[in-house]
């Protein structure tokens, strides 16, 4: 064999399966799916012929292109909630066919629903979840407010981290190793309210999908998961709103046509309002005490959304999120001669600001192309002063620090479809990032003399390239993706490059069972600088750079997947991801210390997960929901933590099990409920202590004893076990102007004392005979959040 | 309408059913019992400055202990290559051991530290003494210290600079703050301990910053080339005391060198300079 000959036979054989179709008189049908009630497109709705099954799913914009024999077809558009559209025909040319929708209210009485969507053990992708965003909303949650990250902490393979807060460890990654997009655009802070609640308004939000692993070459920049969130495009037939109102917070959401079945807009905004509600009472309690408070504690988001059909081949999208919380508060009093004062202030502030606009164009009935410009931007603030006027001298302090990240970016992507066997996806992009990782001000008048402090952490800017090309391949009972993910990163004098396979596939061991398997490697080249505890908004995005390199992993996953009786799917997998170059905060380092460079801070290191996944999920019926578990070990090892030995993380949870399910009591009642349990963190205590020899400051003297805790290894203990039982029951009801629903949701409803953190303490005893107390040393369990009624009220117009 | 009563009454239950040890309560946690043991803190030279042994003995963290008790262990058998160390009776100070004077550590050599007393497990430590590393020259100008050594090329080197000044005969530390966090406070000499990592075989000017609210007059410079052993442990017990008592912080390990117990057996070799 001609070694030099080689590389033409795999460019021909490549080119034969693209172009094979072409010698048998194939032909193409394209088009758009969409909602016929609201004229939303329907995203991996599925498009196929009845009688070769051969068929394609729509794309991320609702356009499919299948091409199929000159021969005569049925037709059949279909997706879940939908009643389906048959069309039949003789495929003798290409053809443009736009499906219309229409929702089947009486769908929840079927038992059995086949081919709504491929049915899981027929899709390539494994490690991905597709939630649906109704499903999210009956999930009973804490205050009654609907959380997208929340409800996803309820899969498995996805942990929360500390209890009530929105962290989200994907397969043992850290939160900031998972890329979530909101219409193509990176959300870098997704906490509101200290990371209760997230940014992600479900009224504003079509279409939610999970990939924890097996990453198709389209995606990069992260090394855990890719968290992906489209926005409802807006109704373009007719107006509608919708709305609730809850303990925390109300949203209202607005949305219709601009130029009938052309043009769209939508609207939603969402606002707590504690403040509104408590500032009269503060400020009238304060005055009886002399003093003048005023205080804000709030959050708002708000979501828009334009979109212009300029033709049948043009489309224009213009997408928008502002979102800011805002937490502080001033304290003044007055002097008895009335010109004396002192004032004190504080507060911290932070927000995203996120835009999109959007071109979709469809080139050919092959070819469909998406354009993207992009905004985000991530901010911080804090601010803290006082002054102190006494007899016509002014003393005062004032402190600020702020920090961020902007992004310009731009990406092109394309869809492909040659013949019903290959779906090809390739695009660019790059991402202009600018760092702010603080800077901090402080300026002091004592005694009516100016002094000034200014520090700023060196801004840095970065370019992210990337580039990819992948193909969703089918021969027989094998389907694969494969694909190429290439990115580079240009930081002051560095450039990195990065070349990273991707492989998902599955073969059809019979009709209703499949083995799957996939390898991913993926690099990050933006960290987050955050402690293992809580996601506080003082976390700050930092590049890679000459001495921080960027984080990289590979990981390999094997499974098997099926549809049983009645419709149920259920799916295992086995994982196992390395990651290298992970960094951690050095032990002792905090965000406070502005004079040392964040480069000085941190240390990268080693991190090793692998475990298990099951799930069982019922998507139709009067009950529904899902049962998943997960198995998992999740190690760390850096050369400066723990004296370089490998320890657990945090939040290495050995067993992860949640049940969710809703069941339809009529039409008018449903009732729903989760419960969690869940392994206790991992936990460093003190098991003993001693003395040391210590030079001691205040005496002045050496040889003065000082007792120092001996923590036993880094995270050797455990924590109790978490668990948690919600219930929630709703009451739909009809109205001439639309539909109201009143939920009532109990969170922690047997009220468990989960434990939040665990510290050496002291318990003390008083003895009224003797008038003396004891103490006793004891590990005391803090715990935040006890049982927690709350109802909330829906309705839609 | 029943059913909105029902959901009415289960919600109220539950509110009632909330405790006030909700939040925060005694919880066993599964810690094996502590064996008591030797945990010797030291870092010794060949000068005067730094001669003694203190002995603690460690006890399990739920054992109640006072604040103001120290933990020390007297009249046991302490050695440093089979040469007994001294027990110091001192009615304030308790559990030291000293050096027996004419005791010299030889640079390059290694020495063994043993610790014996009925009730304990013997423990052991071994350290090679580090060789001198001298001052080239010092500088106190605008609450700056600068001192200036040569490192010793091609191997890792450890380091602590202490500032002191005269004070009724005696030598008090002043409080030296680094410049940046590759320095770390040490607590048994009251100076900052650091490394070689960034200037390797070269001149270096270590700085600090320091408050001339006492106004210097005559001062001594130490330069302490210690063992990597102290380096560690130095590092770590500073760690320790800054992240103590924080629930959120990471708490971190302390590095020990002897062998049965805890603490420290550090040697160093000290460069000395006086104005």
């Amino acid at each position: 064999m001609n070694d030099n000959l080689f590389p033409m036979r795999v460019i021909t054989t490549f080119f034969l399966f693209f172009t094979i179709s072409v010698f048998s008189q194939q032909y193409t049908i394209s088009g758009y799916v969409e909602d016929a009630a609201t004229g939303e497109k329907l995203i991996a709705a599925n498009v196929y012929d009845s009688k070769t099954l051969k068929g394609t799913v729509t794309n991320n914009y609702g356009f499919f292109s299948l091409t199929l024999p000159k021969s005569e077809i049925e037709l059949i558009c279909s997706y879940v909630g939908y009643k389906d559209e048959k069309l039949n025909f003789d495929l003798t040319e290409n053809k443009v066919l736009n499906f219309a929708l229409h929702p089947d209210n009486a769908l929840d009485e079927v038992v059995v629903v086949s081919k709504k969507n491929a049915p899981i053990e027929k899709r390539s992708q494994m490690s991905q979840i597709q939630v649906n965003v109704q499903d999210i909303e009956r999930i009973p949650s804490l205050l009654g407010e609907v959380d997208l990250i929340k409800a996803l902490q309820l899969l498995p393979g996805v942990q929360g981290g500390t209890e009530g807060l929105n962290g989200m460890y994907v397969r043992g990654g850290s939160p900031d190793q998972n890329l979530i997009i909101l219409d193509g655009v990176p959300v870098y802070n997704v906490s509101h309210l200290f990371g209760f609640l997230s940014v992600f308004n479900t009224d504003a939000i079509k279409n939610v999908t999970l990939t924890k692993g097996g990453f198709p070459a389209r995606y990069g920049g992260r090394l855990s998961s890719v968290l992906e969130i489209n926005m409802k495009e807006g109704n373009d037939k007719e107006y509608h709103g919708e709305g609730s109102i809850g303990i925390l917070s109300s949203r209202l959401t607005f949305e219709g046509p601009i130029i009938k079945n052309k043009s769209s807009f939508l609207i939603s905004g969402r606002r707590n309002y504690i403040d509104l509600l408590a500032r009269p009472l503060i400020k009238s309690a304060a005055k009886d005490s002399g003093e003048n408070i005023d205080f804000s504690a709030y959050f708002y988001d708000l979501n828009m959304k334009l979109n212009y059909k300029l033709n049948d081949k043009n489309t224009l999208f213009l997408s928008t999120y502002l979102g800011s919380d805002r937490f502080g508060s001033t304290i003044e009093s007055k002097g008895y001669n009335g010109n004396d004062y002192y004032k004190s202030k504080g507060g911290i502030d932070w927000g995203n600001v996120i835009s999109a606009f959007r071109w979709n164009k469809v080139i050919n009935s092959k070819l469909f192309a998406n354009t993207t410009i992009t905004y985000s931007r991530f901010n911080f603030n804090f601010e803290a002063g006082e002054e102190d006027y006494y007899n016509g001298t002014l003393n005062s302090f004032d402190a600020r620090y702020q920090s961020g990240i902007y992004d310009w970016g731009f990406k092109t992507d394309f869809d492909y479809a040659p013949n019903p066997n290959h779906a090809v996806k390739f695009g660019i992009g790059d991402t202009y990032h600018t760092y702010n990782p603080g800077a901090i001000t402080i300026k002091g008048i004592d005694q009516s003399e100016i002094e000034e402090f200014f520090k700023k952490q060196k801004s840095m800017f970065s370019h992210e390239l990337a580039a990819y090309v992948e193909d969703d391949i089918t021969l027989g009972a094998l389907k694969a993706n494969v694909g190429l993910h290439f990115s580079g990163f240009k930081v002051e004098n560095s450039f990195y490059t990065s070349l990273q396979p991707r492989i998902g596939m599955r073969y059809l061991l019979s009709d209703k069972l499949s083995f799957k398997a996939s390898y991913a490697s993926m690099t990050q080249y933006i960290n987050l600088l955050t402690n293992e505890s809580i996601g506080l908004p003082t976390d700050l995005w930092v590049p890679s750079t000459g001495r921080i390199k960027p984080q990289k992993s590979w990981q390999v996953a094997i499974g098997g997947a099926s549809t049983l009786k009645k419709g149920i799917e259920a799916s295992v997998e086995v994982y196992y991801k390395e990651m290298n170059d992970v960094i951690s905060y050095k032990e002792g380092a905090t965000f406070l210390n502005q004079l040392e460079s964040w480069e000085n801070k941190i240390t990268q290191g080693f991190g090793q997960t692998y475990g298990s996944e099951f799930l069982l999920e019922k998507k139709h019926g009067k009950t529904t929901g899902w049962l998943g578990y997960t198995l998992s070990w999740n190690n760390r090892q850096f050369d400066d933590i723990n004296f370089g030995k490998i320890y657990p993380y945090k939040f290495d949870r050995r067993h992860d099990f949640e049940i969710v399910a809703s069941h339809k009591l009529s039409e008018k009642v449903i009732l729903n409920g989760t419960w969690v349990y869940g392994t206790g963190n991992a936990i460093t205590l003190s098991e003993a202590i001693y003395d040391i020899d210590i030079y001691n400051e205040n005496s002045g003297n050496y040889n003065y004893a000082n007792s120092v805790d001996l923590y036993g290894e880094k995270n050797s203990y455990r924590m109790p076990a978490y668990h948690r039982l919600d219930v929630g029951i709703e009451f739909i009801k009809k109205k001439k102007w639309g539909e109201r629903a009143w939920s009532l949701s109990i969170y922690n409803a047997y009220n468990h004392r989960n434990p939040f953190f665990i510290y050496l303490g002291e318990n003390y005893d008083y003895n009224p005979n003797t008038g003396e107390s004891t103490s006793t040393k004891a590990y005391k369990q803090v715990s935040i959040i006890p049982i927690l009624p709350s109802f909330s009220y829906r309705f839609k117009f | 309408m029943n059913k909105y009563k029902i959901v009415l009454v289960f919600i109220s239950l539950f509110s009632l059913y909330s405790c006030e040890d909700f939040f925060e309560f005694s919880v066993d946690m599964d810690v094996p019992p502590h064996q008591t043991k030797f945990a010797p803190s030291t870092l010794l030279t060949n000068n005067e400055a730094n001669r003694t042994l203190f002995l603690s003995r460690s006890i399990g963290a739920l054992e109640n202990h006072e604040y103001d008790d120290v933990l020390y262990v007297e009249n046991a058998s302490v050695s440093i290559n089979e040469t007994p160390l001294n027990y110091i009776l001192d009615d304030y100070q308790k559990g030291f051991y000293e050096l027996p004077a004419g005791f010299q550590f030889i640079p390059n050599t290694t020495y063994n530290l043993k610790i014996e007393k009925s009730g304990f497990e013997t423990v052991f430590a071994q350290q090679v003494m580090p060789v001198q590393v001298p001052i080239i020259d010092v500088e106190l100008t605008d609450e700056i210290l600068k001192v200036r050594f040569q490192d010793i090329p091609n191997e890792e080197n450890y380091y602590i600079v202490v500032l002191l000044y005269g004070y009724n005969n005696d030598d008090n530390p002043i409080y030296i703050e680094p410049f940046t966090d590759e320095a770390n406070y040490s607590t048994l000499t009251g100076g900052l301990v650091f490394r070689d990592a960034f200037f390797d075989g070269q001149e270096h000017t270590f700085k600090a910053k320091y408050s001339n609210y006492s106004q210097i007059g005559n001062y001594k410079v130490r330069l302490y080339h210690i063992t990597k052993e102290l380096f560690l442990h130095e590092k770590s017990i500073d760690l320790n005391f800054e992240t103590s008592g924080n629930p959120f912080a990471e708490p971190n390990s302390l590095y020990t060198n002897i062998t049965n117990g805890y603490g420290i057996f550090g040697l160093a070799n000290m460069y000395e300079v006086t104005n």
